[in-house]
């Protein structure tokens, strides 16, 4: 009898997973069990479907349940596993029992929910299911005034994407600016004032105090420390957390940030059992401490690895140097590891190097300006993090430098490297060469070189 | 009792919470012209006056020991190895 994979989830992870198993092992039997009703879209792209900077949500979709069928996968739809019993290797769903040899976790996350009064009320949406989606987008018609709880990437781009479809869009948060957990103030900056552009008024530094119903179990305002905010619908845009319930009643171990813990090969605690994706914590390539709710991205790239071990091979995932991006307003906004304000929350030492320099010859029509931030260790100068903001190109310098701060490049070898000179797609002097060369005139100036 | 998995994770998500507020507030000194607010969050004394000086005036090279010792950091983790000059690697052979 062939072996039997059973993959529960099926975002990026879980398909990633099953899909290369079953490449990678044609003979194994990979069952993937999901509790919704498509697969294979991108959710990433639902904000921009409501801003109508995409046409239409069926734009998103990427492949269908038919197709992987075709590949040979047993595609369990709308079907939730209830429990999993690790001793007897079997998932209980819909009051069936079924067995497995091997398994792979990937159940995701599911989102934080405000812990102040009101938060069930009616009117309350969060951003995941493509379905719901459809149909909140339809009741986007005809509202008027939205209030977007939560400054995190998706609460950035849902906030704008709004202001951009004619909303009026109040944006809350406790915290001190946009993106505040990983971005700098003075990269926040432009963010702030596109937002605005784009219609949105900005509320940080403002607790939320509770939502206000009106007498028919329906969000009519928010309340908040800056006063009370009239809304038709509150989009919340909280933090990830990991959905582990089933895996940590089986007796899979759960780590320091609540994701299941994994080793490099993506094996969780129980031999036999691989997880993946946003219900997964890795380690920081820099400091070793685990962390989680990364990018889809990653969750892909975890899953392939654990699909292709469950299925035999050995592949090791690399500790993580985390390279985002993302459009805040009409703003390109991007790093990698760490900027200042978390490496100083975390008590690592930095040196900043910093340059402005233009995305292509700036006479070329469509030129934007590139403002470079790189962190450094002190002495050897290799590259810890960086933050960089404009317009074009923001996307692939973050990939770049976060690869080669994984390969311990330093300041001195972004100094001097080669770059491609074009007038359409590159300038004479790239930015983050300027960025470095400044940061080291700075350092021999200050007689630290 | 609480699992001592559950007593790490409080432990984690109050230290970084504390952290950053302060980091926050080094921020704003820094960038004053940002355009920032003042963050909201309401605070444990003991942790904003005791924990976060104290932290702050650990070496980080100490701090990452602690962390290690502590079972902060992952485990069963290879790090590829961060010298300029180290050449890519093709993965060993089943």
């Amino acid at each position: 009898m062939s072996e039997r994979l059973v993959v529960i989830g099926g975002g990026g992870a879980g398909i990633a997973a099953a899909t290369i198993a079953k490449r990678v092992a044609p003979d194994m039997k990979v069952t993937l069990f999901t509790e919704f009703e498509d697969i294979a879209y991108s959710p990433c792209g639902i904000p921009f479907v409501h801003g109508r900077e995409i046409e239409k949500f069926e734009n998103l979709f990427l492949s269908t349940v038919e197709r992987y069928v075709e590949d040979g996968l047993d595609m369990r739809m709308e079907t939730t596993v209830t429990d999993l019993d690790l001793d007897k290797r079997t998932v209980s769903f819909k009051g069936q029992t079924e067995g497995f040899d091997k398994l792979v976790i990937a159940t995701g996350f599911v989102w934080e929910k405000p812990s102040v009064p009101g938060a069930n009320l009616d009117g309350l949406h969060y951003v995941k299911n493509i379905r719901q989606a459809m149909e909140f987008d339809k009741l986007l018609d005809d509202m008027k005034k939205a209030v977007v709880i939560g400054a995190t990437p998706l609460g950035v781009e849902m906030a704008g994407n709004l202001g951009h479809r004619g909303l009026e869009v109040h944006f809350v948060d406790e915290g001190p600016w946009a993106l505040h957990e990983v971005l700098d103030p003075d990269v926040a900056q432009p963010v702030h004032e596109s937002l605005e552009k784009r219609g949105v008024t900005l509320h940080f530094g403002t607790t939320l105090n509770e939502f206000l119903g009106d007498g028919n179990g329906r969000v009519r305002a928010v309340s908040t420390s800056a006063g009370e905010i009239e809304c038709d619908v509150v989009i919340v845009c909280l933090h990830k957390l990991p959905n582990n319930d089933l895996a940590a009643a089986a007796g899979v171990k759960v780590g320091s940030t609540g994701g299941i813990m994994v080793n490099e090969r993506m094996e969780t605690s129980v031999p036999g059992v691989w997880a993946a994706g946003d219900v997964i914590e890795v380690p920081h390539g820099l400091t070793l401490i685990p962390i989680r709710g990364l990018t889809g991205s990653h969750a892909y790239a975890q899953g392939r690895t654990a699909g292709a071990n469950a299925a035999g091979e050995h592949r090791a995932y690399d500790p993580v140097w985390v390279p985002w991006g993302l459009v805040g307003g009409d703003y390109t906004i991007g790093g990698f590891s760490l900027g200042e304000t978390l490496a100083t929350a975390v008590g690592v030492p930095y040196v900043v190097a910093k340059g402005v320099g233009v995305s292509r010859a700036r006479y070329f029509p469509g030129a934007t300006r590139t403002n470079v931030k790189l962190l450094a260790e002190p002495g050897t100068l290799k590259l810890i993090g960086a933050q960089i903001h404009g317009g074009e190109g923001v996307k692939e310098r973050c990939d770049f430098l976060a690869f080669t701060a994984k390969r311990g490049a330093t300041l001195h070898d972004i100094a001097w490297m080669e770059n491609i000179y074009s007038p359409p797609i590159g300038a004479l002097f790239e930015p983050m060469a300027i960025a470095a060369q400044n940061g080291l005139a700075e350092l021999k100036k200050a007689g630290q070189l | 009792m609480s699992e001592p998995g559950g007593i790490k994770r409080r432990f984690r998500a109050t230290t970084e919470r504390y952290l950053t507020i302060a980091a926050f507030e080094a921020m704003r000194g820094r960038y004053p012209d940002a355009g920032s607010r003042p963050p909201a969050y309401r605070q444990n004394a003991f942790w904003s006056r005791v924990f976060v000086p104290v932290y702050a005036r650990i070496p980080w090279s100490v701090k990452q020991k602690v962390m290690k010792a502590s079972g902060m950091t992952a485990r069963g983790w290879t790090p590829p190895p961060r010298e300029p000059g180290t050449p890519w690697r093709p993965p060993a052979p089943k």
